[in-house]
C-alpha cells in the first residue's frame, strides 16, 4: 500500500509524529507503507527550510525512495520562506500536488 | 520633453504582493479571459501614451497572482512601449522571496500582459480608466 501524509495541524506532528514516528521507521525501512509523498501546510513548512534537522532526513530518505516532499506556496510566501527550502523541494497547491502524485498515486491520504 | 515614470516600492515581498492583488481584483474586478486557466489584463492609455490603468484577473495560483500585481505596479506610469518591453527577469526581481521553481508563473504573467498590450494596440478589450496602484 502507498500513502501520502498531509501535515495540516500544528503542535506535535511533525516534531513528534513525523520526527519520532514516522521518519525513523522510514529510515530502518520498516514503516509498513510506501510514502508516496508528504505535503506541509502552515507552520509545519519550517521542517522542510534548509538546514533543519529533521528536514535533512526527510530530504535524505526521499532522495534514496523518490518520496514527494512539498510546501504549501501561499503558507511558504506568508513565512518568507518560500525560496529558503531544501533544494529541489518544490512548493505548490493542491494542482501541484495531485499533479506531482499523478504518476505515483497513494491508496491512502492521511491527514495529520 | 523629459519623461518621469512613477514606481511604486518595489521589490516587494510575495506575500505582500499577493494581498495587494486580492485587494485590487476587490476594487476593480473584471472578467476572465478567453482561456481562464491563465491570467487576463485590460490597460487603460492616457493621452501621453502612458499606461494609466492596469486590472487584471489572475489564476488562483498565488505566485502568478503575485507576478500579475508586480507586472501591474512596474507597468503603470510607463509608455506603452516601455512597459511592453518587461521581461521576467525584470518581474521576477520586484518580488522577494519568490521561490525558486516558480519563475514560469513569472514568464505567464509577462506573457499575459504583452497579450494585453497587443489587444489595446488593437483597440481590443475596453481598458478601464482611473486605476492607480
Amino acid at each position: 500500500m502507498k500513502v501520502a501524509y498531509l501535515f495540516a495541524t500544528s503542535r506535535h506532528s511533525v516534531s513528534y509524529v513525523l520526527a519520532k514516528m514516522i521518519l525513523p521507521q522510514l529510515e530502518d525501512g520498516r514503516h509498513g507503507v510506501e510514502v508516496a509523498g508528504m505535503f506541509f501546510f502552515e507552520d509545519n513548512n519550517y521542517v522542510l527550510v534548509d538546514g533543519n534537522p529533521i528536514g535533512a532526513r526527510l530530504v535524505a530518505v526521499a532522495e534514496r525512495t523518490g518520496m514527494l516532499l512539498m510546501g504549501c506556496d501561499q503558507c511558504c510566501y506568508e513565512r518568507e520562506i518560500a525560496d529558503r527550502l531544501f533544494p529541489g523541494v518544490p512548493v505548490g497547491c493542491f494542482p501541484d500536488l495531485y499533479g506531482a502524485l499523478a504518476g505515483n498515486p497513494p491508496d491512502q491520504v492521511i491527514t495529520l | 520633453m523629459p519623461t518621469e515614470t512613477i514606481t511604486p516600492a518595489l521589490p516587494r515581498p510575495v506575500a505582500v504582493l499577493v494581498e495587494a492583488g486580492l485587494a485590487r481584483s476587490r476594487r476593480v474586478p473584471i472578467q476572465v479571459g478567453p482561456d481562464c486557466r491563465l491570467p487576463h489584463f485590460e490597460l487603460g492609455i492616457a493621452d501621453d501614451g502612458r499606461v494609466s490603468a492596469v486590472a487584471y484577473r489572475s489564476t488562483s495560483c498565488v505566485s502568478t497572482l503575485a507576478a500579475c500585481e508586480a507586472v501591474a505596479l512596474l507597468a503603470w506610469r510607463r509608455p506603452l512601449t516601455e512597459a511592453d518591453a518587461l521581461t521576467t527577469t525584470e518581474v521576477a526581481a520586484a518580488m522577494t522571496g519568490l521561490a525558486p521553481g516558480r519563475i514560469e508563473r513569472v514568464a505567464v504573467a509577462v506573457a499575459a500582459f504583452r497579450r494585453a498590450v497587443a489587444d489595446t494596440r488593437c483597440g481590443g478589450p475596453e481598458s478601464q480608466q482611473g486605476e492607480t496602484p
